[in-house]
């Protein structure tokens, strides 16, 4: 028994002694220690900083923001460039782009804050370009804020709290010259440190450059076009840049595009001169070869940690994946218009009736469009044409009349009804009723991708959206968070684009120094050569900055680019003022098989009025209520 | 600390010193007298006188007696032996008996008398104590209740047992068996409850505790230890979220106070839910101050689960086992063909600018005369009932040295799809084991294992639902009615039926292993009875394995024009993932307790612990796409595959506590009661500064009943008790803290597919982030919480009537919160956790009982009833534009839970009513469209007509919660009914609970939406002033009830019998022949019915998850209690 209670006096012993340390390390949080003392921890510090850029990608929506899924009301279809099921109109951005703005401002400014006490780890060149990247990220997000809101208060170093007063992170914003005046001294020192090369998805000196012309057209076209003021206490002028400062800017935009030349390309690698298929492929593959000379400054995916949806939500209806989206962007008819090779009226509108104000009647729905500009197949589906190995149908419905002596157009020029009901069989659905037609072959009544009357989730306007589409993606595969495709934020197009316009607005400016004009030229006619479409002939043909608006409209459409660029300019209140953007429906002719086609306003009769207010957005009023100091926008 | 602990145990033992010449405690067994005698003197300081040969002679004796006075002690040790005593100053003296007369007849034989002692209802009680009043000698019964004992004529035996009224037996002289039923005893106050670190006799505790035994709890039958306790304890709030099998989903807390700390026999586990209820002894919780020797963890209150152990006696081997069918409880089902067509052309027609039905005439037609197939989805899914069983094996028994208590469980669930692929199955085991190694050392060895596997389809309940709910009714099962073509339904390409079937579209199983165990040592330290010296450690590690099976299959639809049918390949590909974690938790006691009744009036109880434990978690998963259609991850290729750990802080983590506990408890003559406790704690979650905490805790009683005054007075006596009790304590919760003292990045970065990704694609690898854990806050602690409580125990008429009323006050300070409202967006940190607000937590909670027997029927009735609200005192909020808003958004002083949502002004019952509306309408406005309440009469209605309209709480949290408990017996029937409620508790469903059609036109909606308001002639245009109008509970469809408004929102308020229990025992006798002793056979039914307001859905099923969570669900059983 004595053993018993030697036992018991060494098993309490034990429970005593064996002392459980408080000094724990969390198991589950590194420090910088860990982080800036290798490569790989700094690259991890930039995987952050990137995944934060605000990149208005695939995964983008004015309506749900930034990194987010379930892309609906596409910018697309806020621009006029399309119509989509879920917009009703004209809106602004609805989730404001602010606290994870200067979130990643603060990861920026603790970057270059913390860096130098680790240089030691690392070879100078490294760091110097690393604290170039720095700067070309916190640019990227002023330029981000400056071109929503004006004016943004500036932060430079890591704010301090609760070390410091409250007051003291009460910062106001500083002019809206000043905020584009930052971002240029900020992507002037990335692209003097920034290395030439760098991996895929990071900036180099050149992406830096690139992204300057773009930051300073904009300052540019605000000094030009902007009418609106707000000054704060002190005659900052939040609102609005001087007039004076235009050509300043104009020519920043313009020598940074420049610094570009010659380091990157057009992508025209499957390119032909005269072979618009050639022509067309050559389009649609730059979007996908992640070795193309065209990209400058990418954000890439990879399933399955970084994901997006464009394909789920955008193919056409009879492509639709197991998940069941499909359809969301549907460019219309006036985005259409635009482009070079199609049979058109005089005053640039489709031409679907003959002389004498019946349809013309064609043996397939493509054949409208066989002269059509390479780009605008590359960038549109339209009815009838070829996408993932089938032809994609769009029909509206089967005409079941005579078409003896032509037929007449079904509802009245610049009408809003619904069609009628006799002469016609539609579908409401995708569930379809088959239709016997007089030669007792049966066909749905609706195409396989639409347009169905009572269901949206199909074509709405007799045009899918193709830009980007990932061809090689198996149906089965065409799901929400499952695709990969790499987003182009910056190409050379758009450099090209921004150097003629700004070259364009100096030339009008009376700027001498360089052959504006002539470069312009040249620049649109780099751009519309390798799009298959028709070139200006003299540098006189450039006549109107109009030209140069249509042509980036029509080459980055679709790039969610096109509404800052319409804001910039200051003209989307005035081409959305109570407006219905048309649409084209393809019908069946029961009696011969052939088509026609209608051109009418949208049938779901969805108004566009932009508020002019919009072209500064409200600052977040919690953020005003924090803030003191912080003066809103005017109209909010 | 090590020094603390010294300190400590001398300070107890000079309280020992002090208390002296006392009383004495001694157990000795054949003993010589000499011993006992040094023993006796050593403790009293007595001397004894005494000639050495008259002891010799005597010979050895036993005794054993506890805080008996020197004169007890001597009759007792003396009592058989030819020896007397008398006592001068401090001496005694021992000398011989004078000699006994010669007895008249022959001495009463000394005689073996055998009984069986049983309850009212005849059931054989084990464990009863017999006790021979003049030999001192006793006894206890065996299972079957039967005892055997030596007793001469005359000798009085008593017969004791917790829970009845003790009975005296003179023994007669032919009297050979004893034969005895014992009366219930009404009065709980000789009961002990189970407490922090030890157990109280009801009488003396005056904390506020409440708690239940086994017997109450296992009258409900469910799979969820937490349900069974529904409604029983007062002050224990448990809500069912769901019935899910193997779910678990319940809100839980004492006193709307938060999450609780759970203490299962004396361990910190938080897996109450799954233990079998058949193994449990009791429940406890701790509602006030008494909680605070749980230290950084007591914030919220204790539950305390005790489990069973073996009791002396021959093995009793208890099965008890039941089987029962589910249905659920409040599912609403989705409409047929008729019902969607009729509210799609609803919808359709309610615009305007003139609509067009999408349904004709002929469409329903169709449907109606059968050409046309209605599909049910609900049915198709959904099984009719489903079944769930439960059985145990218990073994208790044990001789002098060693008890045991053994048990073995098994439980069986299934979920509601048709399928069977939604079910849960336990198996458990227990063995606790009490041991003598020595007379002074005694070893307690608790160890518990249990097994779990939930399985499921891979999609979850919820989603499934969803997906019955929303499914077309014209859509049909299989495309063209093929069974080989399941349909690609036409809302988000799912169907109901592959989402149902693990073999169709793959698999989800939960498995959990959890091993728990505990040994104790308690030493009676031999040279100061009374004091223990105790050693605790524990030990237990959880397993969760889990494995998800995606599995690649087709759906398709048909199309009529090519009578093709087009293929859709859904999960695909095929994938495998594996989920790891791994749970050790690990805790150490050592303990002293004093315990001594001084003069007879001076009780006495302390105890000093020192404690420490360490628990941690790690994990991993990984995940493979399958190359061969074999759900093995061995299965799988390298593309994308994945392996990482969750480094969330629940997932992930190491965290130490130390603490040293102190209490005291003091009674003087049962009459005045104090405790005083502290614990000094430190955990390793805050900053070394911030670190150890100080948590005292005082509590008082006064038992008035004990009072001279009025137990002399008759009209006072009939209250047998009667105790004012009061609390007060200070309490600390580290729950929420996760190490924001550092400067340091979550790595890797938290990220979601759907919203922010976890890291960057560079050169087309996948580069982890890190993100950044925020500013850090040096002075992070724990919130405190100062708890008061006062309460009354009241018994009378013997414990015919019992009540127990407690208020209390709880205020908060120190909680945690973000600044991130008051501080510039600018700065562009996460802000560390800071310890800003204070709230404070009001209520009270009362227990009413009422025991009695007339004739053979015995009945009982409990009540519990609890209230209680939270305020804010501060809020941590940023300034607001205007001084309306900042009115609008204070949340200081204000309750917690308030609703803003404008006000219901009724409905528009006609186009006059609009035409006469004093507020601005919409020109869509329709009869039956609700009518806003214009708060405040500026004649529109916008955002400023919204006021605090209603108190919601997500997940739901009930202002009041009540149970009534009814239970009787009549020769072998007993009845049980449990009624429990709920009331001050509003709800607000959203999705397709609140909108007909929701999300697209293809959606179905659910059936209730069919009563609403609309026109006679269905094809009638609504916005004809002539069309007549059809009333209903909804609006015309299209209108819907606006989010934060009156209309939206439900009242929450249910009673419902929550469990009801029929059984009978049968007869002893009969069975006996089988080796059965005892038989009860019983039927019991689970949330039989329901009186609320609240339509269409379970008023216990949160609005979370858009209402869509599997259903809670009613179900009836039927069992057997065999004991052998």
């Amino acid at each position: 028994m004595k053993i018993i209670k030697y036992l018991t006096i060494l098993f309490l012993a034990c429970a005593i002694n064996a002392c459980t340390k408080l000094e724990v390390a969390p198991t589950n949080i590194i420090q910088d220690n860990d982080v800036f003392t290798s490569t790989g921890g700094i690259q991890i510090y930039f995987a952050r900083m990137y995944s934060e850029l605000p990149i208005e990608d695939f995964r983008y929506s004015p309506a749900r923001g930034l990194n987010m899924f379930w892309i609906i009301s596409p910018f697309p279809a806020v621009t006029g460039e399309a119509l989509s099921r879920d917009q009703r109109g004209a809106m602004t951005e609805s989730v404001l782009y602010w606290g994870d703005a200067y979130g990643l401002i603060r990861e920026v400014n603790y970057f270059l804050q913390t860096l130098p006490k680790y240089v030691s780890n690392f070879d100078a060149g490294d760091v110097q370009s690393w604290i170039g990247e720095a700067h070309f990220i916190r640019a990227f997000t002023y330029f981000s804020l400056a071109k929503r809101y004006g004016g943004v208060p500036i932060v430079t170093n890591v704010l301090e709290y609760p070390t410091k007063e409250l007051s003291s992170l009460d910062v106001p914003r500083s002019s809206e010259e000043k905020t584009y005046d930052f971002i240029a001294s900020d992507l002037d020192t990335a692209i003097a440190k920034l290395s030439e090369t760098n991996q895929q998805g990071r900036a180099n000196k050149y992406a830096a450059a690139a992204f300057k012309s773009r930051a300073m057209l904009y300052a540019g076209s605000i000094a030009k076009y902007n009418q609106v003021s707000l000054f704060d206490d002190s005659h900052n002028r939040l609102c609005g840049i001087p007039s004076d400062k235009a050509v300043t800017y104009f020519k920043a935009a313009y020598d940074a595009a420049v610094m570009v030349e010659g380091h990157y390309s057009l992508y025209k690698k499957a390119w032909a001169a005269g072979d618009k298929e050639a022509q067309y492929q050559n389009y649609v593959k730059m979007f996908f070869d992640n070795e193309s000379p065209e990209n400058i400054f990418v954000k890439q995916y990879l399933y399955p940690q970084s994901v997006h949806g464009y394909d789920a939500y955008n193919v056409p209806r009879q492509c639709m994946g197991p998940n069941g989206y499909s359809s969301e962007v549907s460019p219309t008819l006036n985005f259409v218009e635009m482009f070079d090779g199609l049979p058109k009226n005089p005053d640039g509108t489709i031409q679907n009736l003959d002389a004498t104000g019946k349809y013309k009647l064609f043996d397939n729905t493509m054949d409208i469009f066989s002269n059509a500009e390479p780009r605008l197949r590359a960038t549109v589906i339209l009815p009838g044409d070829m996408f993932k190995g089938q032809s994609i149908e769009i029909r509206r419905g089967i005409y079941t009349g005579s078409s003896a002596g032509g037929i007449s157009p079904l509802i009245p020029a610049g009408a809003t009804i619904q069609y009628p009901t006799t002469n016609l069989v539609q579908s409401a659905n995708g569930s379809q009723q088959a239709y016997t037609l007089p030669d007792n072959t049966t066909i749905n009544p609706a195409g396989a991708s639409g347009t169905f009357f009572a269901d949206e989730t199909c074509s709405q306007t007799g045009f899918s959206i193709r830009k980007y589409l990932d061809e090689s993606l198996p149906q089965s595969q065409v799901k929400e968070n499952n695709e990969d495709q790499t987003w182009i934020e910056i190409r050379y197009a758009e450099v090209l684009l921004n150097r003629a316009e700004a070259a364009f607005e100096l030339y009008t400016a009376g700027q001498s120094g360089a052959d504006y004009l002539g470069d312009a030229f040249t620049d649109i006619n780099q751009v519309r050569e390798r799009a298959g479409a028709d070139l200006l002939t003299a540098p006189t043909d450039l006549n109107d900055i109009k030209i140069i608006q249509k042509e980036r409209r029509k080459e980055l459409g679709f790039e969610n680019k096109i509404w800052w660029d319409l804001k910039r300019w200051r003209i989307l209140d005035k081409e959305q003022n109570n407006a219905l953007y048309r649409v084209m429906m393809p019908f069946m002719v029961a009696e011969n098989k052939k088509y026609f086609f209608d051109v009418r306003k949208d049938e779901k009769n969805r108004y566009y009025s932009f508020d002019p207010k919009w072209y500064y957005e409200q600052i977040p009023t919690d953020e005003i209520n924090k803030s003191p100091s912080l003066k809103q926008n005017p109209g909010y | 600390m090590r020094l603390a602990a010294v300190l400590l145990i001398a300070a107890t033992l000079q309280i020992h010193a002090e208390g002296h010449a006392q009383k004495i405690s001694l157990s000795e067994k054949n003993a010589s007298l000499q011993k006992v005698f040094k023993a006796i003197q050593k403790q009293s300081g007595f001397h004894f006188f005494y000639k050495d040969e008259l002891l010799s002679a005597a010979g050895k004796v036993d005794i054993e007696v506890r805080n008996a006075s020197i004169e007890e002690t001597l009759d007792q040790c003396l009592r058989d032996l030819p020896l007397t005593y008398s006592i001068i100053e401090k001496t005694i003296i021992i000398k011989q008996k004078a000699a006994l007369p010669p007895p008249a007849v022959d001495l009463a034989p000394t005689a073996e008398i055998t009984g069986v002692i049983k309850d009212q209802d005849g059931r054989p009680l084990a464990g009863v104590n017999i006790r021979n009043k003049r030999t001192g000698k006793g006894t206890a019964t065996n299972a079957e209740g039967r005892f055997s004992i030596t007793a001469s004529t005359g000798d009085e035996l008593e017969i004791t047992s917790v829970g009845y009224q003790t009975e005296t037996i003179k023994v007669s002289g032919a009297q050979q068996t004893i034969d005895l039923s014992m009366k219930v005893s009404a009065s709980e106050l000789e009961n002990s409850v189970v407490i922090a670190y030890g157990t109280q006799k009801k009488k003396a505790v005056t904390g506020a505790v409440s708690s239940v035994t086994n017997a109450e709890i296992v009258t409900t039958k469910n799979e969820n230890l937490l349900n069974t306790l529904t409604g029983k304890i007062a002050g224990l709030r448990v809500i069912q979220n769901t019935a899910e099998p193997g779910n678990f989903d319940n809100t839980f807390n004492i006193r709307g106070l938060g999450n609780p700390l759970i203490v299962v026999d004396g361990v910190p586990r938080d897996n109450i839910m799954r233990l079998d209820p058949n193994d449990i002894e009791s429940v406890s919780i701790l509602k006030d101050a008494s909680a605070a020797v749980y230290g950084v963890r007591s914030a919220n209150g204790v539950v305390l689960v005790t489990t069973k152990r073996g009791r002396k006696g021959t093995l009793a081997l208890t099965y008890s086992g039941n089987y029962g069918w589910q249905i659920p409880s409040g599912l609403p089902k989705p409409l047929d063909a008729i019902g969607y067509m009729t509210l799609v052309n609803q919808q359709k027609l309610h615009n305007v600018n003139g609509g067009v039905p999408t349904y004709t005439q002929n469409d329903f037609d169709a449907y109606k005369n059968g050409s046309k197939k209605n599909y049910d989805w609900y049915n198709a899914v959904i099984a009719k009932s489903f079944p769930q069983t439960q059985h145990t094996l218990t073994a208790s028994g044990g001789n002098d040295n060693t008890t045991y208590f053994l048990s073995v469980g098994y439980m069986y669930q299934d979920g509601m799809l048709k399928s069977g692929d939604l079910n849960y199955k336990r198996f458990s085991v227990r063995s606790n084991i009490t041991s003598r190694l020595t007379n002074r050392i005694t070893l307690d060895l608790n160890i518990n294992g249990i097994l779990d596997t939930k399985n499921q389809p891979n999609s979850d309940a919820w989603w499934i639902i969803r997906s019955i709910w929303r499914q077309n009714p014209l859509d049909p099962f299989y495309a063209n009615d093929d069974p080989a073509h399941l349909f690609q339904g036409t809302v988000d390409g799912t169907n109901p039926i592959s989402l149902s079937h693990s073999d169709i579209s793959g698999y989800k199983i939960y498995n959990n292993k959890i091993f728990q165990s505990s040994i104790a040592l308690t030493y009676k330290l031999p040279f100061i009875e009374g004091l223990n010296l105790k050693g605790f450690y524990s030990y237990d590690y959880q397993v969760k394995d889990n494995k998800f099976y995606q599995k690649q299959f087709n759906q398709y639809t048909y199309d009529q024009a090519s009578n093709t049918y087009n293929k859709s390949v859904q999960n695909s590909p095929s994938s495998i993932s594996r989920e790891f974690f791994s749970i050790p938790n690990s805790l150490s006691q050592v303990s002293l307790n004093y315990s001594h009744v001084f003069g007879g009036i001076h009780n006495l109880d302390a105890l000093v612990l020192l404690e420490q434990s360490t628990r941690s978690s790690d994990n991993f998963y990984g995940s493979r796409q399958l190359s061969l259609a074999v759900d093995q991850l061995l299965a799988g290729n390298s593309l994308n595959q994945q392996v990482n750990v969750y480094p969330n802080k629940d997932s992930l983590y190491k965290i130490t506590n130390r603490g040293l506990v102190g209490r005291l408890n003091y009674g003087f003559k049962s009459r005045y009661l104090a405790e005083f406790s502290f614990r000094y704690d430190g955990s390793s979650k805050f900053p070394p500064a911030h670190r150890w905490g100080f948590f005292p805790a005082a509590s008082l009683g006064w038992r008035i009943s004990e009072e001279p005054f009025w137990m002399n007075s008759n009209a006072l006596t009939f209250i047998n008790n009667l105790k004012l009790r009061a609390s007060y304590g200070k309490l600390g919760d580290d729950r929420d803290a996760n190490y924001q003292f550092i400067t340091g990045y979550n790595y890797p970065a938290s990220g979601d597919n759907n919203r922010h990704p976890g890291g960057s694609v560079f050169d087309g690898a996948f580069v982890n982030a890190l993100s950044s854990t925020g500013i850090p806050n040096p002075n992070l602690t724990w919130y405190t919480s100062k708890t008061f409580d006062v309460g009354i125990d009241a018994e009378a008429w013997k414990g015919l009537l019992g009540f127990t009323v407690d208020f209390f006050n709880r205020d908060r300070s120190g909680l945690l919160d973000y600044r991130t409202l008051s501080l510039p967006g600018v700065v562009g940190a996460i802000l560390p956790l800071e310890n800003l607000n204070t709230d404070r937590t009001q209520g009270f909670d009362l227990e009413v009982n009422h025991r009695n027997h007339i004739g053979k029927l015995g009945y009982f009735v409990k009540v519990t009833f609890s209230y209680s609200r939270t305020m804010m005192r501060y809020k941590e909020q940023a300034k607001a534009g205007n001084s309306y808003l900042n009115w609008r958004n204070n949340l200081n002083n204000r309750y917690t839970g308030i609703y803003w949502a404008f006000g219901d002004g009724g409905r528009y019952s006609s186009f006059n009513d609009i035409y006469n509306s004093h507020v601005a309408l919409s020109r869509n406005t329709l009869p039956g469209d609700y009518a806003l309440l214009d708060w405040n009469g500026d004649g529109q209605i916008d955002d400023l007509d919204q006021y605090p309209y209603a108190y919601i709480n997500d997940p739901a949290a009930p202002l009041i919660q009540y149970g009534i408990t009814i239970g009787g017996s009549f020769k072998g029937f007993d009845l049980n009914l449990l009624f429990q409620g709920a009331a001050k508790n509003q709800v607000a469903y959203f999705e397709q609970l609140n909108t007909p059609l929701w999300g697209s036109d293809r959606s179905s909606a659910l059936s209730q939406f069919m009563d609403d308001y609309h026109p006679l002639d269905p094809t009638a245009d609504p916005y004809d002033p002539n069309t007549v109008w059809v009333s209903g509970h909804f609006p015309y469809t299209g209108t819907v009830p606006p989010t934060n408004s009156a209309v939206n929102i439900q009242n929450g308020a249910y009673i419902r019998l929550k469990t009801v229990e029929l059984g009978y025992t049968i007869p002893g006798n009969i069975l006996s022949k089988i080796g059965v002793k005892g038989v009860r056979i019983y039927g019991n039914a689970y949330n039989l019915f329901t009186i609320t307001k609240l339509k269409y859905v379970d008023p216990e099923h949160p609005s979370s998850t858009y209402g869509y969570l599997y259903p809670l669900n009613k179900s009836v059983s039927c069992g057997a209690v065999v004991n052998f």
